[in-house]
């Protein structure tokens, strides 16, 4: 095991890295005077991971939508009779899990009894006990999932969004999968993927709080139950055209207004080189375009096209990468429209470098006080770390980053031909 | 222990306002919240609601929503926000901003007071003109939040929650929901909502919360900063916490949807000062208040019928809710499943797991306010209403006190009021 320390003078904060001989890595930013602790043990598997060439084979395997999720919730159950969650309870932490994309994580919080609980994250994760039983028994549970983000139209409309963009590629799949794609999951398949995609080495562990680094990797260390590293999963994507699937998509659901999503699909092997100047230089542009403080919103917002329910993200994940505009409106298209004319205009005229430079300086302190919270801090690390992006790097680049890196980031992501619209508007589903 | 870093103090100044400041060196920011107290009532719910969406619109120092967000961008990101929060029958007018610390932007400007300067401009000098706000923007926030208020029915699941309160507290106050009601829009004129701030603004109690790494003399700072004067002699009449059932209600509404809610109102019976509360809270957390609890082993973990079930309490009105998201042919079994629990409380059948787990999980969310700003800004606001000046870890104790003799006598108090189901309609 080797350890290291990386510091950042601005944030007066530290991140402490220990890897591992198995490939393990582990990260640990201490905060001190904070109660609360959290952790979490995470793997590079998400929704997206579901064809793969296990190490040492030839063949790839395909596997049914909503895996990942589906072992997620299955990791909580133990041999023993006391289920994982209620042993946390049992410490008084509180335990938890998510799927994204592209990765799973496993996390605890707690103010007391942090060895212990620690101990049992790293354990439980290693551990998997799944028998057929209680695999039909999760699917219950799973399909009321599903059915409840059935029901929650901003669900629908950002999913409908990824199929507008995406002709292939995985990430337009619900993460949780279909009812239908569920049932075909059993024990064996759980298994494979188990142990294919939990393998140390393309895992991570992340502790943000009161606690001390050298203990933290020392109790790793002696968890850990595979000793060897492993040769690099290959995951296999489908082709993907550069073009977007469908110019729009509309669904009927029981809402008030009408709910959209629009947004630019962008050819994410032109920006994958330098991941971290070009999410942040998205980061900027998103607020300078769409923020409350443009012209754009200014103008959509007094002629009664959109409400404060309104936001602007980018989204970098390594192999997919897109802008989403979301909000309800009593006309989407207009703000369609009124997007795509914006864009245009600047297209013409250029960005304004006054405006660079003050929402530089907002996105600037609006990263500090991400480290206000230990859970964001270890959530955003964990993000972050999997699409090849460490923390701190970020605030260099706020300092650092030109206008002219702008506006040349501007002209790759802003294609006209590139932007979709997904609508759910009020009525009756057929 | 580190708690003693955390240092709060009441100041009562001489505009009425309280300021509780709350010192801690751990934030990279610092916060500023500051409270209008308003009862929830019928006749002025609906123009409490639409006042905060008016003045973020603009003030006279920064007439425009676009220069108010210039201003604060340049404030290295300084977040500003304001909404109604509903506690219990209180409504009470919320306006918040924080800025980043000044020594983590190594640029020397005084953000801090900064932000109390926007902050005083949207609440004390904001854009009325012959006793009316700006029309232009009265008109269009009514439409804004006509739309919110038509908007809840989007998520179902907090829908199905505030529309059993909404029934079962039809003939009191707390049944108004904190957005009010679309009826009530049309009649809001520019002048009468001027009239209703300023009424509010000048006779309300008012407290301002800081949060961050201070001092006393940011306090005198605040002070002078605000402008804000108030006769704090608007009564708010105390919660009427105690209700006898004779009846269970019970209404089911259909939707287009595909999964049903399930939602059960009750009257806990117990005030929020009332030495049980900490028993109802205890209670709560075995009934549904997480993976410890009787709702998520029985209704999710044995039988499979829902990914969630929860119970959760209203401390200042005494109310507690379950709900679960069932299919809805599952709607019955559900029902007497969550209700076969209620009854395992009272007869004190509590196994030693539920009862230690649930009440060191209290213990743990308790301790960890402390590292949330916004969490810790609530509860001085929770103990500013009820007029207590408790520590953490005198809360601390009392859920530590609380025996198994004491949950079975709030379980019996315990009572349910109302049944309502949001049923998928059937499709043709």
């Amino acid at each position: 095991m080797k350890t290291s320390i990386i510091k950042n003078q601005t944030l007066k904060e530290s991140i402490h890295l220990c890897e591992y001989n198995n490939g393990l890595k582990a990260f640990v930013l201490p905060k001190r005077g904070y109660t609360k602790k959290y952790a979490t043990y995470a793997t590079h598997y998400g929704s997206i991971d579901n064809t793969f060439i296990v190490p040492g084979e030839k063949q790839p395997t395909r596997v049914p939508d909503g895996i990942a999720h589906f072992l997620e919730h299955k990791l909580f159950e133990t041999e023993d009779d006391l289920p994982v969650l209620e042993k946390f309870s049992t410490l008084g932490a509180s335990a938890n899990a998510y799927t994204s994309f592209d990765h799973t994580a496993y996390l605890f919080s707690c103010t007391e009894n942090f060895d212990e609980s620690f101990k049992l994250l790293m354990d439980f994760v290693q551990s998997p006990y799944l028998t057929d039983q209680s695999v039909e028994k999760e699917k219950g549970i799973i399909e009321q999932e599903i059915r409840m983000y059935e029901d929650n139209p901003s669900w629908r409309v950002f999913f409908s969004f990824l199929d507008a963009l995406y002709h292939n590629h995985p990430v337009k799949i619900d993460i949780a999968g279909t009812v239908e794609s569920i049932s075909e999951i059993n024990k064996e398949v759980l298994y494979r993927c188990y142990n294919t995609f939990y393998h140390p080495s393309n895992m991570i562990v992340c502790v943000v709080g009161d606690v001390e680094p050298a203990r933290i990797f020392e109790t790793v260390q002696a968890s850990q139950k595979i000793k060897e590293d492993m040769p690099e999963i290959k995951r296999v994507f489908p082709d993907e055209p550069a073009q977007i699937n469908r110019q729009s998509v509309q669904n009927k659901m029981k809402v008030a207004t009408p709910l959209f999503v629009l947004g630019f699909k962008e050819n994410t092997g032109e920006v994958v080189e330098r991941p971290v100047l070009h999410d942040t230089g998205m980061k900027i542009l998103m607020e300078m375009i769409f923020g409350k403080a443009s012209d754009l919103y200014k103008q959509l917002y007094e002629n009664g096209l959109i409400t404060s329910n309104f936001d602007a993200d980018y989204t970098f994940e390594g192999g997919y990468s897109y802008s989403a505009v979301s909000g309800e409106s009593k006309s989407p298209q207009e703000v369609y429209e009124r997007v795509a004319e914006a864009v245009k205009s600047i297209t013409r005229s250029g960005l304004s470098e006054e405006d660079f430079e003050r929402i530089r300086k907002m996105k600037l302190g609006s990263y500090v006080k991400l480290f206000n919270s230990v859970d964001r801090t270890a959530r955003e690390f964990t993000a972050n770390y999997f699409r090849g992006i460490e923390l701190f790097d970020y605030i260099d680049m706020y300092k650092s980053i030109s206008f002219d890196q702008i506006c040349d980031i501007f002209d790759k992501h802003f294609v006209a031909e590139r932007m979709a619209l997904s609508t759910v508007i009020p009525g009756q589903e057929v | 222990m580190t708690e003693n870093k955390i240092k709060s103090g009441k100041h009562k100044t001489g505009s009425g306002v309280n300021i509780i400041s709350v010192y801690t060196d751990k934030f990279k920011t610092t916060s500023i919240n500051l409270f209008i107290h308003n009862q929830l009532d019928r006749t002025t719910v609906t123009q409490n609601a639409l006042l905060p969406m008016v003045l973020r619109r603009g003030s006279k120092d920064y007439p425009t929503m676009q220069e108010i967000s210039r201003k604060l961008e340049s404030l290295y990101g300084s977040t500003f926000n304001c909404g109604v929060v509903k506690k219990g029958e209180r409504q009470i007018l919320h306006f918040y901003i924080d800025g980043v610390n000044d020594r983590f932007l190594e640029s020397g400007d005084n953000v801090f007071d900064s932000c109390a300067l926007m902050l005083n401009s949207i609440v004390s000098n904001p854009l009325i003109n012959d006793g009316r706000f700006r029309e232009e923007y009265v008109m269009q926030e009514k439409q804004n939040l006509g739309k919110m208020i038509r908007s809840r029915i989007n998520d179902k699941t907090q829908y199905a929650v505030e529309r059993c309160y909404e029934l079962m507290c039809k003939d009191e106050r707390y049944g108004l929901h904190e957005w009010g009601c679309i009826d009530d829009l049309d009649g809001i004129s520019p002048a009468a909502l001027a009239g209703r701030y300023s009424d509010a603004v000048s006779n309300s109690k008012i407290d301002v919360v800081i949060v961050g790494n201070i001092d006393d003399s940011w306090i005198s700072r605040l002070e002078n900063l605000l402008d804000i004067k108030t006769t704090n002699n608007n009564n708010i009449a105390p919660e009427d916490t105690v209700k006898d059932v004779r009846e269970v209600n019970a209404f089911v509404e259909e939707m287009d949807v595909t999964q049903g809610k399930l939602s059960m109102g009750f009257r806990t019976n117990v005030a929020a000062d009332d030495p049980d509360y900490y028993a109802s809270l205890v209670y709560s957390s075995i009934l549904g208040g997480g993976a410890h609890s009787k709702l998520h082993q029985n209704v999710r973990e044995k039988a499979s019928l829902a990914y969630y079930a929860f119970a959760r309490l209203e401390k200042i009105k005494g109310l507690m809710m379950v709900g679960s998201g069932i299919e809805a042919a599952n709607y019955e079994k559900t029902r007497e499943i969550i209700l076969r629990q209620v009854e395992e409380l009272k007869e004190g059948n509590i196994s030693d797991f539920e009862f230690d787990s649930s009440k060191k999980v209290l213990e743990n969310s308790i301790r960890a306010i402390t590292d949330e700003p916004l969490q810790m800004v609530d509860f001085f606001l929770v103990q500013s209403i009820m007029d207590k000046n408790y520590d953490f870890q005198t809360i601390i104790n009392r859920i530590k006190d609380v025996k198994r003799e004491d949950i079975v006598r709030v379980a019996h108090k315990i009572k349910l009021d109302t049944v309502y189901f949001l049923k998928p309609k059937n499709r043709s």
